[in-house]
């Protein structure tokens, strides 16, 4: 009986440990790819400063509806990184943890998603705008 | 022979003479020069107005009688802040009773870190307010500051958005020319900010003498 009881405390301690392993890596992948973008808050803003000095010196209207909208794209892109931020609560309990960290795992994957994009098409903009 | 001894007695006593005059240290002036109206100038931080915890405007002239420590963060900021917050911390306990040396961290989510907000982070921090202020203003504005700082700091103009350095405690002087910086998440760099404060103040009152 009482190696039974050893047997089950040994398996519960075992599994208990692989979950707590399992969220810290977890949280580790989350926190690294927000890691990963957040530098990328400032150069969001040299952009924005970019496409503003266009904007000041066209009269073409279509030019600036564009830049406009790219720079709509780059606020709404920084304001969902500090959404995410503001957001960031690790729950305390394990099991909600795991469900927390995942939906989170995809959450800050958007926001990354959303600054690399709109980086990449206001870089672009503005190549080919000074290049004309 | 009576000369030599002369010549000889005197060299020590010059020697004896300037190993007691300590040279006073100082520390360089960062950041690139500018030509104004063909007059070489050093780098100065720009003019700034922002709110404090207390919603009140302060400006960088009100700073013009100390010597500050600066930082950019925001509360919700899940790893560089807390660290850096730390370091700060520990420079504020080293200068909690100098009058002449002050903290100031700016918010770089003006719009979630309210001047309320923030007198409650500072109250969290069991910080005093009148030492080390905590101040939010416009978001454009303070990003062209931080970068401006953290840009003269690493004479690095070339690093896009200059954000790579972001985390770092930038000592400013009463002329607004920055003068040291650490980088506010590792703690081993702290004791030569605060060494280099030190330095700083003993310029001033070297000067004042």
């Amino acid at each position: 009986m009482k190696n039974i009881i050893c047997l089950f405390s040994f398996c519960f301690l075992f599994l208990a440990c692989k979950d707590t392993t399992k969220t810290a890596n977890l949280e580790a992948e989350v926190i690294a790819i927000h890691d990963e973008v957040m530098p990328k808050m400032g150069d969001i803003h040299l952009a924005k400063k970019n496409l503003r000095k266009i904007l000041t010196s066209t009269e073409n209207d279509s030019v600036k509806t564009q830049v406009l909208s790219i720079i709509t794209d780059l606020e709404n892109a920084d304001e969902g990184m500090m959404e995410w931020m503001a957001n960031w609560n690790v729950p305390e309990d394990n099991n909600e943890k795991i469900n927390y960290l995942g939906q989170e795992k995809i959450n800050i994957t958007k926001v990354k998603d959303d600054m690399i994009s709109s980086l990449e098409l206001a870089a672009n903009f503005i190549n080919k705008h000074n290049n004309k | 022979m009576k000369y030599i001894n002369t010549f000889v007695f005197l060299s020590l006593l010059l020697l004896i003479c300037s190993c007691g005059q300590k040279q006073t240290e100082s520390l360089p002036i960062l950041g690139k020069k500018k030509i104004v109206e063909g007059i070489e100038v050093d780098h100065q931080i720009p003019d700034w107005t922002f709110l404090n915890q207390d919603s009140l405007p302060v400006t960088n002239k009100d700073l013009a009688d100390v010597v500050y420590v600066s930082d950019f963060f925001f509360r919700s900021c899940p790893t560089i802040c807390p660290k850096t917050m730390r370091e700060m911390k520990r420079v504020y306990t080293e200068f909690k009773d100098n009058p002449q040396v002050k903290l100031v961290s700016f918010t770089i989510d003006p719009k979630r870190d309210t001047p309320s907000k923030l007198k409650q982070y500072a109250s969290n921090l069991q910080v005093n307010v009148n030492k080390w202020w905590f101040l939010q203003g416009d978001k454009e504005e303070t990003y062209d500051l931080a970068l401006d700082y953290f840009n003269t700091a690493y004479e690095d103009e070339d690093v896009p958005g200059g954000f790579n350095h972001s985390g770092k405690l930038i000592l400013t002087d009463k002329n607004g020319h920055i003068r040291s910086f650490s980088e506010g998440t590792d703690p081993e760099e702290t004791p030569k900010l605060i060494n280099d404060i030190k330095t700083l103040l003993k310029e001033y009152n070297t000067n004042e003498k």
